[in-house]
């Protein structure tokens, strides 16, 4: 519509044309917003460590440290049976389907799904009644416990947001102190296509009672692996 | 029935009678001011983000013209399909002629004021073509024929009782009341129409300028269900939510959450910045941004009033608002509501039908103690009622009121004598009574006149004190 | 130090006593004071109702009586309020800008007036009531009073001070907001109250008389224990005078 667009830049010009009337913004608000900043970052990859586990559990996310992939596939194994799930999603060409791979070895009632096996036309309808899936992200941001999920980087984001639990691996060089680093690291063309996932899904509308698992997965499982 | 700001003063005497209505939006308002208290308590340079965040929106403001035409190019080299639309009639053609053109017959929809300011689901409906609601609060809100009551909470106005009983009409359910089956029941209905769905409308809360992207925020993940899975997503935003660039986004994320619903971050902000690719070859097949002026231009002519579009729809200012928390949402009668909402009603609607509405207010001025973007909502709200006055829609009474007030108050003597009267009639009435006031003496006690006045009583101050000290 | 008192017209009219409160507290002392015959309103109920041009002599007015004085000091937040922040956007003559420049810098409410320039750390007295304090909107927020009152309340020796729930929540006065939407005023009084009664105090106290007329008027016709009392009326008591 290149009438409306000419209009509308049009108004926009010509209303411009009268300068503003606001109030000044006063100086150093630039240098207070790093200062304060900086005084509720913790100034070493352990407090940021335990302050995303922290805040991860304030959202009602679960956080694990391991040191191992074989203690993540004991966990996972013992979660899926704990729930009686059947069907363990990944994305394909992840860092960590290998683990998932070794859960569904040890037990041979779990089904290992994996998104890219599928035409982009059934992949939804078959991920849709997926019950647990195991991921990776790109970024985690320690004040909010935020993960940050780059589409340009994955086969597949549906095992983040179509299961009931999921489980993501973060490695310690994933973690960042707060979004102003996250989206100071993370370059334009990246950030451009991504979500920032922060706990399980949720809402409160009904009666302003949190509820977990709204639209997308109820439970959210961070294993954070310190391999040495 | 459409619901219009004109009668605002009939929706408040309404509002005020349910008291039912009136302790939900207590509950809902003090819990989300609560949860906001604690979360700014733990930013240290909370006030300084938002001289940042006003900074900022300064700038898009006093530029959008450049802005937008660099947010247009850089969404046409992501492949999204850029469209402008001067009012709604328009922004509906547009989208309908696109439902059209690619045989939409089903569109799921996150929250999206900006759609509801365009009444765009009566439209499409009434078109025959499904729309529905995702967001849990507001497909509620849809399936019972309402309007959202709260920006952020749409069903805020609603019991658990409501709720079950409305299910169990419009859906066939068992009856329940529990939130976490409720929950349920629409997560599996909703569940099927993500998935079967041909379109996805969402709005925008902020566009990135120079990478020609956008977020869209959310705590459901309806929002990311309904933008991703079907084959075409369109965008509606206003033209006044762009960013410069990524840079801004920690700022506002940071002011916004706790603004909105006390948290610290929403659960999902979801960052389109374009169709399934080679790359990424998962998402919509085309993504389409509707930007919409319908009226926003008018609003920027104002070197003041501008200040208006920097809201970025958290509803902070709705909760905190002493007015807001008597009687909710629909006694505003429109879909912007709370202090910024009696600040657009007059701009967007007109002098006439929004002459009641920046009166509906104490001037207290909460809302800019607690506005993100720190839009100096009183003082607007003053100078919207000089609009009203100025547009000749204040009653005659009150104009000829305050002008024999103000010639009365230009001749201290004359003033004197006008004021004398009053204090002399008084002696009339029996007791300790005061004139009555209508409407105000109804619950209240008016002051009475003092029979003697300041200055008798400030002669004989002075002259008992020349007294003793002689 | 002489100050120039500016007396707000529901003072005037109606709540003499606390201005006569305010004069004995500053004779007590011994600040000197003067009272500026021809003053009459400083124009804020127009002013709100969406009346400028008719304010703008008002203001003029205003100006012109105060401006050579050295100090004015009103007992009212928001007639200061009007002064210093609002008579900025009415469109007064270019003449007399410089001097509303001057006037802005030297006007002040009452007790950020006894607090901040006369430096008055605590009166003394006595009032062995308990009382809470109202925070009145245009002071608290135009101006940005807080502290003041309540360090002159504090002062008061055997005092017993508690802070209401949510002291800075609007009492639903706005001038003709309280007849124009008097239901909804009405119910926010109504509030305040509540949380008045639930103090346990038997005096409100505030800085503002129309915000405490419209406490005081539910107070009594509702038959709760509680009554509105201005600072003014409050520290004056306390010293006996």
């Amino acid at each position: 519509m290149n009438n409306s667009r000419d209009k509308i830049l049009g108004a926009v010009k010509d209303a411009l044309r009268q300068p503003s009337h606001l109030p000044p913004t006063p100086q150093g608000v630039d240098e207070r917003i790093k200062e304060g900043l900086a005084s509720v970052t913790p100034n070493d990859y352990v407090g940021l460590r335990e302050q995303f586990k922290k805040e991860l559990e304030l959202v009602s996310g679960e956080f694990q440290l391991v040191h191992s992939t074989d203690e993540i596939v004991t966990a996972v194994s013992r979660m899926m049976q704990e729930s009686n799930y059947t069907s363990l999603t990944i994305a394909g060409d992840g860092p960590y389907d290998g683990i998932a791979q070794r859960v569904t070895e040890k037990n041979k009632a779990i089904q290992l799904v994996k998104a890219s096996d599928y035409q982009k036309t059934e992949r939804k309808e078959k991920l849709a009644a997926t019950e647990a899936a195991l991921v990776d992200v790109n970024l985690a941001v320690a004040d909010v416990a935020s993960l940050a999920l780059l589409y340009d980087d994955t086969p597949s984001s549906l095992p983040h947001f179509l299961p009931l639990t999921i489980f993501v691996v973060i490695k310690p060089e994933q973690l960042v102190a707060n979004l102003f680093e996250l989206f100071e690291k993370l370059p334009a063309e990246k950030a451009k296509n991504m979500t920032l996932i922060t706990g399980p899904s949720r809402t409160a509308d009904v009666e302003k009672v949190l509820v977990l698992g709204a639209h997308g997965p109820k439970r959210l499982v961070v294993f954070m692996l310190e391999e040495n | 029935m459409e619901m219009t700001p004109s009668k605002t003063k009939q929706y408040i005497k309404e509002a005020l009678k349910d008291d039912h209505l009136r302790m939900a939006v207590d509950k809902a308002t003090q819990t989300a001011l609560h949860k906001r208290e604690d979360k700014v308590d733990q930013i240290p340079y909370w006030e300084d983000l938002r001289f940042k965040a006003h900074a900022v929106k300064q700038d898009v403001i006093e530029h959008l013209d450049q802005y937008l035409e660099e947010f247009e190019k850089n969404c046409k080299q992501n492949g999204i399909h850029v469209h402008w639309a001067a009012d709604t009639q328009e922004a509906q053609k547009i989208i309908f002629d696109l439902v059209k053109e690619k045989n939409v017959k089903t569109i799921v929809k996150s929250k999206s004021l900006t759609t509801e300011e365009i009444h765009l689901n009566k439209f499409l409906i009434d078109k025959g073509i499904e729309t529905l609601e995702t967001d849990l609060g507001e497909y509620i809100v849809q399936l019972m024929g309402q309007i959202p009551s709260h920006l952020t909470a749409p069903a805020l106005h609603l019991t658990r009782q409501d709720i079950g009983k409305l299910f169990q009409e419009k859906l066939g359910v068992e009856y329940t009341e529990d939130p976490e089956e409720l929950l349920q029941i629409a997560r599996a209905r909703l569940r099927k129409k993500f998935l079967a769905a041909d379109m996805g409308i969402s709005g925008a809360n902020f566009a990135i300028a120079d990478s020609g992207s956008f977020c869209v925020v959310e705590n459901e993940a309806n929002a990311h269900l309904s933008v991703s899975l079907p084959r075409i997503h369109v965008a509606v935003m206003g033209i006044e939510k762009l960013l410069p660039d990524k840079g801004a986004l920690p700022v506002f994320l940071k002011l916004l959450a706790p603004s909105a619903t006390g948290q610290k971050a929403t659960c999902y902000v979801n960052f389109i910045g374009g169709p399934s690719s080679e790359k990424y070859n998962e998402g919509p097949e085309e993504v389409h941004v509707l930007l919409l002026d319908n009226g926003r231009s008018k609003i920027l002519a104002d070197s003041r009033l501008r200040e208006t579009l920097f809201c970025i729809r958290c509803g902070a200012c709705l909760n905190i608002c002493p007015v807001y928390q008597q009687v909710g949402g629909h006694a505003y009668g429109w879909v912007y509501m709370g202090p910024i909402g009696i600040t657009l009603i007059p701009q967007y609607l007109g002098l006439v039908e929004g002459k009641y509405a920046p009166f509906a207010s104490s001037l207290c001025g909460a809302c800019y103690e607690v506005c993100p973007v720190r839009i100096n909502i009183p003082h607007h709200l003053l100078k919207l009622r000089n609009e009203v006055v100025e547009a000749g829609q204040s009653m005659k009474v009150e104009k000829m009121g305050i002008a024999m007030w103000a010639f009365l108050a230009k001749h201290p003597m004359l003033y004197r004598f006008a004021t004398w009267f009053p204090a002399q009639f008084q002696k009339l009435l029996p007791g300790e009574t005061a004139f009555p006031a209508p409407g105000y003496t109804k619950e209240r006690a008016l002051g009475r006149f003092d029979p003697k006045g300041f200055r008798k009583k400030l002669f004989k101050l002075e002259k008992d004190s020349k007294k003793s000290t002689e | 130090m002489k100050v120039a008192l500016f007396i707000p017209c529901l003072s005037e009219h109606m709540f003499a006593e606390s201005a006569i409160s305010m004069i004995k507290v500053l004779k007590h002392l011994g600040i000197d004071y003067e009272y500026v015959e021809g003053q009459t309103c400083c124009g804020q109920p127009a002013f709100n109702s969406g009346y400028r041009k008719e304010v703008v002599p008002l203001a003029e007015r205003f100006i012109k009586l105060f401006k050579d004085k050295e100090y004015v000091v009103a007992p009212s937040g928001s007639c200061t309020a009007m002064v210093r922040v609002f008579y900025h956007e009415l469109e007064i003559r270019d003449e007399l800008k410089p001097a509303l420049n001057d006037l802005s810098k030297k006007m002040y409410e009452l007790t950020e007036f006894l607090v901040d320039v006369a430096k008055v750390d605590g009166l003394g007295g006595s009032f062995a009531h308990r009382v809470t304090y109202h925070d009145s909107c245009h002071l608290l927020r135009e101006l940005g009073v807080r502290e003041q009152p309540r360090k002159l309340i504090h002062g008061i020796k055997d005092i017993d001070f508690v802070e209401m729930e949510k002291s800075d929540t609007c009492c639903g006065f706005g001038g003709t907001f309280s007849y124009k939407f008097a239901e909804l005023s009405t119910s926010m009084v109504a509030r305040k109250c509540k949380y008045i009664e639930e103090s346990g105090a038997e005096y409100v106290i505030g800085a503002d008389s129309s915000c405490l007329m419209n406490i005081d008027g539910y107070l009594r016709k509702h038959k709760m224990k509680a009554r509105a009392m201005h600072i003014a009326d409050l520290l004056a008591k306390s010293l006996n005078l």
